[in-house]
């Protein structure tokens, strides 16, 4: 078994581990890691009486120290960088993080400059893209249930 | 106390049954973007107009190649705009999560 | 613009006067650089005319000097005075206005920062944008330093202000909250329950907005306009493409103006909602929060289904609008009657409600003067008492064919914060079946294909108050853009309204003013 197979199996195992741990709960702590106030506003209306993401076990909780999830949104700017590093290194293992929001996955228009990080993912891992500008209510649902496995993504690389 | 009730009753359930039940987003909503690899000229006009400059064009020996990601799409439609050929239109597809970034990706060559 | 101004300047400082030049409703007004203090007095203290903004400009290569523009309303007149000063490069400093014209503070620190240039005897010169680990000696938005650079981090701290004595202790908060909102932080000094201090620190979310604009194309620059601050995106789009028609010298068609209006104000009515909303749930209305929240929801979804956006997002271009929206506009009229019954009736329940009453009666009191000095901004102003609205005093769009009422409260606490935006709901709702009515057929937007030389002012009242931008173009870029959100100005009064307020009142004292901090930190 080469070193790659190895780790293949040690990282489906922790998948399924993860799986079992959460089961259908999920506690999300938001982080705005530099946005422009966009997708805090979309991750409030998750709460509201039309989304209600209550229903489905997921939590906003108010500390990491709560947290299963963080829900990062921003193209992390140079003076937020630190209080993300901290806020995830706070989050108790096993934790998910899920990038949301076109600054959060790739910097969006704000790209990569002297006061802007270029997206999540070079700072910390990031488990799950969730593009939109914002992504709508449901878009970020639908994000949610693909990183806890709960639904299948659709969506596949397509080359023609 | 008794309006509070009314007010209640008279509302109703607002929630929405997403994602049991699928919906799908308004007419002119601006989702993901899809290419159609027959229409494009590989003029590059799509490359120049994204603010986010997600939109990139190579060419190499064996043809060119048009790479879209919407993982920092903007999703603001300048490229279906000034495309000359209707070959880039935002569709109403929202459900864009994804566990990898390769998959937020959209690549169509045209070979010599 | 009356001439009784310039004249009377004229005739008060003939001889600091260097230059003059009048370009649409603004006057600009270079003045010998030790004469900035005691001109800006005269104009806000003669005239009573406010300071909107303050700001830098780069123009060594051109002018051998770094500019200074003090930008002065008048509201009256629906016109601006700007008060220039040249600055050496040699000698970086310029006299502060902060001790005459208390609003000023921020503004000059952001220069500081981002300039290099000092403001000699600021009261206050601590950092403002950058953070205590960026290097002296690199100052962003001047012309040589590059927007990819990334400066070491240095070591550094930061002081903040101390309230020393018995049982006094401090609260740091953030700047990551409890809450779904943005990064800032918060220290308050409190003796038992009452906050005797609060000081506010920003920046967190500085993305480096004004220099991105400097490097990207005019067309791209109205999207990251709309991405300055996020729930103001419309107002913030409509000033900037405003600026730059203004430039242009373009006229654009009667429907874009409508339509422009129109989302303005579909704007106004979903960030008004929201507000309140969350001010119900900050005092334990749940129900009160459920219904409003529910309400935001359906005005953001009528949003999307008219614009194929829930923010209303990529519907300004230079010129116009991108989308027409007469074909909606049965249901949007639709549901704004269906939403004036459904909010009156929520209203009447919430200002009915003791509870609700018992927390926001006299809670987070904004005085009068206070609110002057800092030139609040927006609802949080008008409920000081400040008779003020862009919408009026500088008409834009299609404001100046609508009739609408400015509400206006004197107690300055919370209530009269949730009562002006309440009122403003109805105001929004009249607006938008007013311009309805008056929308004509015809083209959306005009095309402009070159873009002169030049600079002007564009503004907008967004739902957070006056918005403004300085847009100086060379060579179809844009050569500065000074943004300036409500946000910037109405961050400090929270420093105020604070005090003698209990610790857990912050949450809706904070709400009630509803403060942007991407606007702020940009």
């Amino acid at each position: 078994m080469t070193v790659e197979d190895e780790l293949e199996i040690m990282g489906q195992r922790l998948n399924e581990k993860i799986k079992n741990i959460f089961g259908r709960s999920l506690h999300i702590r938001e982080v705005d890691a530099g946005s422009c106030n966009a997708c805090e506003v979309e991750v409030t209306a998750l709460s509201n009486p039309i989304y209600d993401i209550e229903r489905f076990g997921l939590h906003i909780v108010a500390s990491p120290r709560h947290a299963d999830m963080l829900l990062v949104t921003g193209p992390v700017t140079r003076n937020m960088e630190l209080a993300l590093l901290k806020t995830y290194n706070a989050t108790p293992c096993p934790k998910l993080v899920a990038a949301m929001g076109s600054c959060a996955c790739n910097g969006g228009i704000f790209g990569d400059t002297y006061a802007s990080g270029g997206g999540v993912d070079k700072f910390i891992p990031v488990d799950v893209y969730i593009p939109g500008c914002p992504p709508r209510p449901q878009a970020v649902i639908f994000g949610l249930m693909v990183a806890v496995d709960k639904l299948d993504q659709k969506i596949r690389k397509k080359e023609a | 106390m008794f309006e509070i009730l009314r007010k209640t009753l008279k509302t109703g359930t607002v929630t929405t049954q997403y994602p049991d039940r699928p919906e799908t987003a308004p007419e002119g909503f601006r989702g993901k973007p899809e290419l159609f690899p027959d229409k494009c000229t590989y003029c590059g006009e799509c490359v120049k107009a994204c603010p986010p400059g997600v939109i990139w064009l190579n060419e190499d020996n064996d043809g060119k190649t048009l790479t879209l990601s919407y993982c920092g799409c903007i999703f603001c439609g300048r490229c279906e705009e000034v495309c000359p050929g209707d070959a880039i239109r935002l569709t109403q597809e929202y459900e864009l999560a994804s566990k990898t970034k390769n998959d937020l990706i959209t690549i169509i060559r045209r070979k010599i | 613009m009356k001439s009784e101004y310039t004249d009377s300047i004229r005739k008060e400082f003939g001889s600091v006067i260097l230059d003059e030049n009048v370009s649409h409703n603004e006057t600009y007004l270079t003045v010998k650089r030790e004469s900035a203090v005691k001109v800006c007095d005269y104009l806000y203290h003669h005239f009573d005319a406010p300071i909107v903004s303050i700001f830098a400009t780069d123009e060594r290569r051109t002018d051998g000097c770094f500019k200074i523009h003090y930008v002065f309303s008048l509201d009256k007149e629906d016109a601006f005075i700007i008060i220039k000063i040249n600055i050496d490069e040699k000698s970086p400093v310029f006299g502060s206005i902060t001790h005459k014209i208390p609003s000023a503070n921020w503004y000059e620190r952001e220069i500081q920062d981002m300039f290099g240039l000092v403001p000699k005897g600021h009261p206050d010169p601590r950092r403002l944008i950058n953070f205590e680990d960026w290097p002296p000696d690199s100052y962003p938005l001047r012309k040589d330093f590059d927007i990819r650079t990334k400066p070491p981090r240095v070591k550094g701290e930061y002081v903040y202000r101390r309230v020393e004595g018995e049982g006094v202790y401090e609260i740091p908060v953030g700047p990551v909250h409890a809450g779904v909102i943005e990064p800032g932080h918060f220290r308050f000094s409190v003796a038992g329950e009452p906050i005797l201090n609060l000081e506010i620190r920003h920046s967190y979310t500085h993305k480096g907005v004004e220099k991105l604009f400097e490097n990207i194309s005019i067309d791209k620059a109205v999207f990251l306009a709309e991405r300055v601050s996020g729930d103001n995106s419309v107002a913030h789009a409509v000033a900037f493409c405003q600026a730059i028609e203004k430039i242009a010298g373009a006229k654009i068609p009667k429907r874009a103006k409508y339509t422009r209006t129109i989302l303005l104000e579909l704007e106004r009515l979903y960030n008004h909602l929201g507000d309140i909303a969350g001010i119900a749930t900050d005092v334990a209305y749940a129900f009160g929060a459920a219904h409003a929240n529910r309400l935001k929801e359906e005005v953001m979804q009528l949003n999307e289904s008219v614009t194929g956006s829930r923010l209303l997002r990529g519907m300004n271009t230079i010129g116009g609008v991108r989308r027409d929206i007469g074909g909606s506009e049965e249901i949007i009229l639709e549901k704004l009657s269906s939403l004036n019954l459904d909010f009156s009736e929520l209203m009447e329940l919430l200002f009915a409600s003791p509870s609700v009453a018992d927390r926001i009666e006299t809670t987070g009191r904004l005085y009068n003067d206070i609110a002057k000095g800092l030139h609040v901004v927006g609802p949080a102003g008008r409920a000081s008492g400040i008779v003020r609205d862009t919408r009026r005093d500088h008409p834009y769009a299609a404001y100046g064919e609508l009739a609408f009422d400015v509400p206006v409260l004197k107690s300055g606490d919370v209530n009269a914060r949730t009562r002006v935006r309440s009122d403003e709901v109805y105001e929004s709702i009249s607006l938008i079946e007013q311009a309805f009515s008056r929308i004509s057929d015809g083209d959306i937007k005009v095309n402009i294909r070159e873009i002169p030389d030049g600079y002007a002012l564009g503004y907008a009242e967004a739902p957070r108050g006056e918005t403004l931008y300085w847009v100086k173009t060379s060579k179809n870029m844009i050569e500065r853009c000074k943004v300036r959100d409500p946000s910037f100005c109405n961050w400090l009064a929270i420093e105020y309204a604070v005090l003698d307020n209990i610790v857990p009142d912050f949450p809706i004292i904070n709400k009630s003013l509803s403060l942007s901090y991407s606007g702020n930190d940009m």
